[in-house]
């Protein structure tokens, strides 16, 4: 037993190397060939339906890549991440003030949870509609809607991650008299996270999916809008390449937000 | 009051008919005087109402009735800073914080964080013999090392006395020999009062300077026995044993007899 020595030193805390091989293993040689046949039967069908039902790839290579050099990309994917970038912010942190309620109130806990299981049975489509009626042709109908499809994916979870709050740990920050705030950030909120990013993950993919048909509707600009106007100039090159940059963007945000977030959110196990 | 009678008794920890009730009377006119700098081990039946007296002394719950003394003034446990560091039987860290940060944590509600705080932990993570883990996760301590990082939590608030509710039941039996050892010599190394709960004899015997039994349930103290190093060990563990086995057989019949009206 080491007598009081007062030197304090922090010995350096030791994080195993962040992985720099998922991108290959995520190229699986399986999927790869699977993906491979998928091209082949869809040149074959361009053949036999021509270019209008099915454009072949070539078309919708250069059709995106046309996307790309005049700048529509940008602009487009720019919008469309924006609308659900705050639809999606609204309702995380509501669904975080709703887990902080329920978290010191059981009703609400259970007015919440019932809550949930009303608004997961709303469709998309009464959102949209709803959205049209209240915001007219503006950028918040897609907003609102996404906010709302949203919302009670992250309630759920943020309920299920405090229903799962160590109670013993709850009653040492007690004994140790914790104030209640610091119950929540220090004991609470960490054990959440990880259910708070996981539901992130299923909800921005989620929000991503219905703000796009939102984009259908009132606005003039985002990928959504971008694929009907492409459909209704006869471009069903950019209809397939509008829906590549969609599968591009929930690929890339999911690798560049989601999975550091869950990494860092998980590190102390 | 337990057969104590010293010149000038003034108690570092005293409670004075304790009465508290769930459905069940749990605790019932319990008076316990901690002396201070004494290692006191409280033996019991399972289910007396240790766990209830703990509690109240934690500060977690308020008695029905009765009143606990700290430094011979009447104390609020459940508000002000806490007069009772406590060690549970699991080791409570948070999971995602450091041994550090989960003492600096609790330095909080004292008013004190930054360097004073670090500083603080630091020092008490020392004394426990975690130098050179004070940036670890729990997860990456032995279970002994976890309960160790407790005992700084709880001597880091620097309360009036130290509370330990069985801490090392759930090591294996050379660890906990070790952690036992442990805490003998953060004991002499800082004078602390300890109440030690255990359900041990043995270790009782092996770390305590007074033992004392509780009553089945409804717990009361029903005596206590000094120890020195003169004390015969063999025959005072006969003893305890004796008159321990007889409350858990009284706690066995109330159990029993309860059990049909389906309490």
């Amino acid at each position: 037993m080491a007598t009081s020595e007062l030197a304090a030193r922090e010995p350096v805390a030791v994080r195993p190397p962040v992985s720099r091989r998922r991108l290959v293993e995520a190229l699986h040689l399986p999927t790869v060939l699977v993906l491979l046949v998928g091209l082949v039967i869809w040149s074959l069908m361009s053949d036999r339906y021509g270019a209008y039902l099915f454009p072949p790839p070539t078309r919708v290579l250069n059709g995106l890549a046309g996307i790309v050099s005049s700048g529509q990309l940008w602009l487009h994917v720019g919008s469309s991440l924006v609308r659900i970038g705050l639809g999606f912010v609204a309702a995380v942190a509501v669904s975080v003030l709703a887990g902080f309620l329920g978290a010191r109130l059981p009703v609400a806990r259970t007015v919440i949870r019932d809550l949930t299981a009303i608004l997961n049975s709303m469709s998309v489509f009464v959102w949209i509609v709803l959205a049209l009626i209240w915001f007219g042709l503006s950028n918040t109908g897609p907003i609102f809607t996404t906010f709302m499809i949203v919302l009670p994916v992250m309630l759920s979870n943020v309920g299920e991650g405090i229903d799962s709050v160590d109670r013993k740990l709850l009653e040492m920050a007690q004994a140790y008299r914790l104030g209640e705030l610091d119950r929540f950030r220090h004991v609470t909120l960490p054990g959440v996270v990880p259910y708070l990013v996981a539901g992130m993950k299923v909800s921005f993919a989620l929000g991503l999916r219905v703000s796009v048909v939102a984009e259908l509707f009132g606005v003039s600009t985002g990928i959504g809008y971008m694929m009907n106007f492409s459909r209704d100039t006869l471009r069903t090159d950019l209809v397939f390449a509008w829906a590549l940059v969609l599968v591009a963007v929930m690929v890339l945000v999911e690798q560049a937000v989601f999975e550091p977030l869950a990494r860092r959110a998980n590190a102390w196990r | 009051m337990t057969a104590t009678t010293q010149e000038r008794p003034r108690y570092a920890l005293e409670t004075r008919g304790l009465v508290k009730a769930f459905q069940l009377p749990a605790l019932d006119d319990l008076s316990l005087a901690v002396r201070p700098g004494e290692l006191l081990c409280l033996l019991g039946p399972n289910g007396c109402g240790k766990t209830t007296l703990l509690r109240i002394l934690a500060g977690l719950d308020a008695p029905d009735e009765g009143t606990v003394l700290v430094h011979g003034e009447a104390a609020d446990l459940r508000a002000g800073r806490p007069a009772v560091g406590i060690i549970f039987q699991e080791p409570r860290l948070l999971p995602w914080k450091t041994a550090a940060e989960n003492v600096t944590l609790c330095l909080r509600p004292l008013g004190l964080s930054g360097a004073d705080a670090t500083r603080r932990a630091a020092e008490y993570l020392d004394l426990v013999g975690l130098h050179g883990f004070h940036g670890y996760h729990p997860a990456r301590l032995s279970g002994g090392m976890q309960q160790r990082a407790a005992i700084a939590r709880a001597l880091a608030v620097e309360p009036a006395i130290l509370l330990m509710d069985e801490p090392f039941s759930a090591l294996d039996p050379e660890t906990r020999r070790d952690q036992q050892q442990a805490v003998v010599e953060i004991w002499r190394a800082t004078r602390k009062t300890i109440v030690f709960v255990t359900h041990s004899i043995e270790e009782a015997l092996a770390i305590g300077t007074r033992v004392g039994l509780l009553s089945a349930r409804p717990a009361r103290m029903l005596r206590t026995w000094d120890l020195d190093p003169s004390t015969d060990r063999h025959a005072l563990a006969d003893e305890i044993l004796g008159q321990l086995s007889e409350q858990v057989r009284t706690q066995r019949q109330q159990d029993a007899r309860r059990a049909p009206v389906g309490v």
